[in-house]
């Protein structure tokens, strides 16, 4: 008869499942970075929840060609996050006196 | 006066099409086709402000009873001061050869619909610094015993140049508000920017009083409000309304509540606002100072002031009052 093979086992432990981030969390992350990223060139930013995890929308001029980081991360209440930055091209907001 | 004939419409399309074919007009370089071209260089004259069909009209506005293709100008100019190949041809070259007379109308500039009026004084309508053109009056409110109209600062107060007792008009000066007649009141408060760029500035508002002799003529009604306002935060994907002096009765979904951004003032130069509320597209130019109800609970939450494609932006409605010190009034 043939030995029966030990069946697979796992070696290590499976990493935790991370919670998401919450919008709230997200807005502490970006106070964090918000005036760096202006001085970077952004015109703009705010936190973005379309069905996905809250992430960072950052507004460039159109003609900006410098570099934005993809993630920003900070220490929030004990707890480490990052939250990703995703650049949009878009014209400057005008107050809208006629 | 009959339908519009046939070869009248068709001669219209050749005026206006925004390409000329070859098979309309005949031949390139054919008589038809240099005429119509000759017409449709008078476009390039701004004077001229549209084009149409209507009934001919001779010396004195006596109606002739023949329709023609009528072009619609800002102001009549003498003959003697166009040059020739810019002058309107007196009669036209219809497809199907039949002749199609032409007349020409002054009928001004024509702008968008704007909501403005001279009474009463009311939210939603044009308004503004005697200094500036216009923006909109969010609400009539109250502070102490007085009555008082708000909008943003950079329609009230010319961006915080202004200074307390400056005149206000209503309409807006751009809506042909003058002193003379359209006087409503004073500034009266309005917060400082911080200018620098920096994310530090929460609101864009002022205050102004109103006059003595306009607390008569007050309508004190707030678009999607009814009994006594109440105010609230902004909530991601909330249906907002808004009425403005530009695009009249509008909604937006709110997309983003802890919104910054840097706004250019012209005269101040580059502020930075934190914790705003950024929506889709729900204004224009000249709906600033609107009031921004949530659709469903029909609470105020915020006050209009700015706006690029991507989208416009409100001040949360708490930290307005919280600057200001006013109460929203109720409208029987």
């Amino acid at each position: 008869m043939t030995k029966k093979l030990p069946s697979r086992t796992r070696k290590f432990a499976k990493p935790a499942k991370r919670p998401k981030t919450s919008e709230g969390q997200a807005a502490a992350v970006l106070r964090k970075h918000a005036e760096r990223l202006r001085k970077r060139g952004a015109h703009a930013m705010g936190i973005t929840s379309k069905g996905s995890e809250p992430f960072v929308e950052v507004y460039v001029p159109e003609d900006f060609d410098g570099t934005l980081p993809s993630t920003i991360g900070a220490t929030v209440k004990g707890r480490k996050l990052d939250v990703r930055v995703k650049a949009t091209r878009a014209p400057r907001f005008k107050p809208e006196k006629l | 006066m009959p339908d519009t004939p046939k070869h009248l419409l068709d001669c219209l399309n050749l005026v206006t099409a925004p390409r000329m074919s070859s098979s309309a007009v005949g031949a390139a370089g054919s008589a038809e086709a240099l005429h119509m071209r000759r017409v449709r260089g008078v476009f390039e004259d701004r004077n001229i402000v549209g084009v149409g069909i209507s009934e001919k009209t001779a010396e004195r506005g006596r109606r002739t009873g023949e329709l023609s293709v009528c072009f619609y100008v800002e102001k009549k100019v003498a003959k003697s001061k166009i040059r020739a190949g810019k002058l309107v041809p007196p009669v036209l070259s219809a497809p199907n050869g039949a002749a199609v007379f032409t007349d020409v109308k002054a009928i001004g500039r024509v702008r968008p619909d704007a909501n403005k009026k001279v009474s009463p004084v009311q939210s939603g309508f044009s308004v503004g610094h005697a200094n500036i053109t216009a923006g909109t009056v969010g609400a009539i409110v109250k502070k102490g015993k007085k009555l008082y109209i708000l909008s943003n600062s950079h329609v009230l107060a010319e961006s915080g140049l202004g200074k307390v007792k400056d005149k206000v008009v209503y309409p807006g000066s751009g809506d042909g508000g003058t002193l003379s007649k359209h006087l409503v009141g004073t500034l009266a408060k309005f917060v400082k920017f911080k200018a620098g760029g920096r994310f530090v500035n929460h609101v864009d508002c002022a205050i102004c009083e109103i006059d003595e002799d306009r607390l008569d003529d007050l309508d004190l009604s707030i678009f999607g409000v009814t009994g006594l306002p109440k105010t609230a935060k902004a909530k991601r994907d909330m249906v907002v309304i808004k009425r403005g002096r530009t695009t009249g009765d509008t909604q937006g979904v709110v997309e983003d509540i802890n919104f910054r951004v840097v706004i250019d003032y012209p005269g101040i130069g580059e502020v930075g606002f934190l914790e705003q509320v950024l929506c889709s597209r729900y204004s224009k130019p000249g709906d600033s100072g609107a009031i921004v109800v949530d659709k469903a609970s029909k609470a105020i939450v915020g006050l209009h002031f700015a706006g690029a494609n991507g989208g416009s932006v409100f001040n949360p409605i708490a930290d307005v009052t919280k600057a200001l010190g006013f109460t929203f009034i109720r409208h029987s």
